[in-house]
């Protein structure tokens, strides 16, 4: 259909271009595509293929202001210098991230002591991992970092930063791995209120600096300004860790379910470095992921997220490369 | 016939700067604004092409936009086509419209794009309404005039060798 045609012939494809039937039918296609990919019916393989496709791009697109990066560092300081302290920062941000477990669990000791025994060591093997430097949709409550497949990552393991809870690892390709954050409205968390040890699940609000609970119950003992630590149900987190702090609690008499607000810890959308953690030998039979449909927003705060549609993940080479 | 081919690669080249320029990382506080790159390029392409870009070229650059951006996957693709079919539909009409209705034409078109986004986000369950999600559109339109000049002064270096 070359123009001059175009200009005089009131053919399948008029004078005003494309067909309003192929406009449809490719706008059927994308909602389609949009909808399977909310539904999470891609399953992982594909997805780490064209996550493995466009990562060359994305290191690419990262190298230049790793350089920048690199080079300002070194006007500023001396090789050995910024070797310490990059070792410096890097033992800081596990030491941080061990600290807070620490303190959650003593707590919790005080609590729960004959029910501690359950739960295993402390140790937790993690690696550090640094984001790409590149810029994704503002609205798609993702990263990716530098580490992949290669180095021992998987979809579902859990990623935090010095602050809390990050999110986890959504898919997993050879170099690279994107995380889904704790804000995505897909992503959904078992939380506890450190205070009280009450049970809840914080789901994601599409806004990084909020987190909601939707299913407290009206009288629940939760206030502004507490904890909420991961509980460790579903598997997949492991307990203890600090996700957010209650922002604000709003019971309206209407309704049977207070609405509670909280702020993620983690610098979800400024963070550089993170932790990928590991999970411990014990725990890694096949888990259940923790996203769930949105839809499902008003499940009883006794339910656990469980609709999960992705095969549950069988590599388990994980805790070989450890730190 | 050998001019018109060059000039398509030349666009097809500054499609992928475009959606390179859309990964490169920004300040925190610049994000919000930058200009959708890719989008300006395709409406220059359907405006001064010597054909139109085809529907099925958008939809797969779209797609190959959500992979690269990690967004909802047809989510570009989505935005693109309508932006295609609005811009086959009416670009005769705008060619040779003043510089200031060509601008508004461009919020217009970007406008509509972000409305797309709005809509996704909203059946996402988030809470997509602030101002931000406006911002592109209106830098869109105003860097326009910069990037036609721009554009058509590239088209005629690349079209003289």
């Amino acid at each position: 259909m070359s123009p001059s045609i175009n200009r005089n012939s009131p053919s399948l494809f008029t004078r005003n271009g494309f067909s309003t039937a192929r406009l449809m039918a490719y706008c059927l296609a994308a909602v389609l595509l949009m909808a399977l990919d909310q539904r999470g019916a891609y399953n992982q393989k594909v997805r780490a293929s064209l996550a493995t496709l466009v990562s060359p791009v994305q290191m690419l697109v990262s190298l230049p202001v790793e350089m920048f990066e690199a080079i300002g560092k070194n006007l500023t300081a001396r090789e050995d210098l910024q070797t310490t302290n990059q070792n410096l920062e890097d033992r800081l941000l596990r030491q941080q991230v061990k600290l807070s477990r620490l303190s959650t669990l003593e707590d919790e000791a005080r609590r729960l002591r004959s029910l501690l025994g359950a739960r295993s060591g402390l140790r937790v093997n993690t690696l550090v991992a640094e984001l790409l430097h590149i810029d994704l949709d503002p609205y798609s409550h993702k990263v990716i970092v530098d580490r992949g497949q290669n180095d021992g990552v998987f979809a579902g393991m859990v990623v935090l930063d010095a602050g809390g809870v990050m999110g986890q690892v959504d898919i997993a390709s050879p170099e690279t791995a994107e995380i889904i954050l704790i804000s995505d409205p897909d992503h959904a968390l078992p939380v506890q209120v450190a205070r009280t040890g009450m049970r809840s699940i914080a789901f994601g609000t599409g806004d990084t600096s909020i987190l909601m609970l939707p299913n407290v119950s009206i009288n629940a003992d939760i206030k502004q300004g507490d904890l909420l630590q991961t509980s460790g149900m579903g598997q997949l987190f492991p307990a203890g860790y600090s996700v957010a702090r209650v922002m604000s609690v709003e019971r309206s008499p209407g309704h049977p379910f207070a609405r509670v607000w909280a702020r993620p810890l983690a610098r979800l959308d400024r963070a550089r470095e993170v932790l990928v953690l590991f999970p411990e030998k014990k725990t890694e039979k096949p888990t259940e992921g923790n996203t769930v449909d949105s839809a499902e927003d008003n499940t009883e705060s006794a339910a656990l997220p469980s609709a999960d549609p992705k095969p549950p993940e069988t590599d388990t080479s994980a805790g070989s490369d450890n730190r | 016939m050998n001019a018109p081919r060059e000039k398509q690669s030349l666009f097809y080249m500054l499609l992928g700067l475009g959606l390179l320029l859309t990964l490169l990382p920004l300040p925190d506080n610049l994000e919000a604004f930058r200009p959708p790159w890719v989008s300006l390029l395709l409406i220059y392409m359907s405006l001064q092409g010597s054909r139109p870009v085809s529907l099925g070229f958008v939809f797969l650059l779209g797609l190959l936009a959500d992979i690269l951006l990690s967004s909802l996957i047809g989510l570009h693709a989505l935005q693109w086509v309508v932006l295609m079919f609005l811009m086959a539909k009416f670009s005769s009409r705008i060619r040779f419209s003043s510089p200031l209705r060509q601008m508004l034409t461009v919020f217009l078109l970007l406008l509509n794009e972000r409305f797309i986004l709005l809509w996704v986000l909203l059946l996402r369950g988030e809470h997509g309404l602030d101002f931000y999600l406006w911002v592109p559109a209106i830098i869109g339109a105003l860097i326009w005039p910069i990037m036609f000049v721009f554009l058509s002064r590239l088209r005629q270096l690349s079209q003289r060798n």
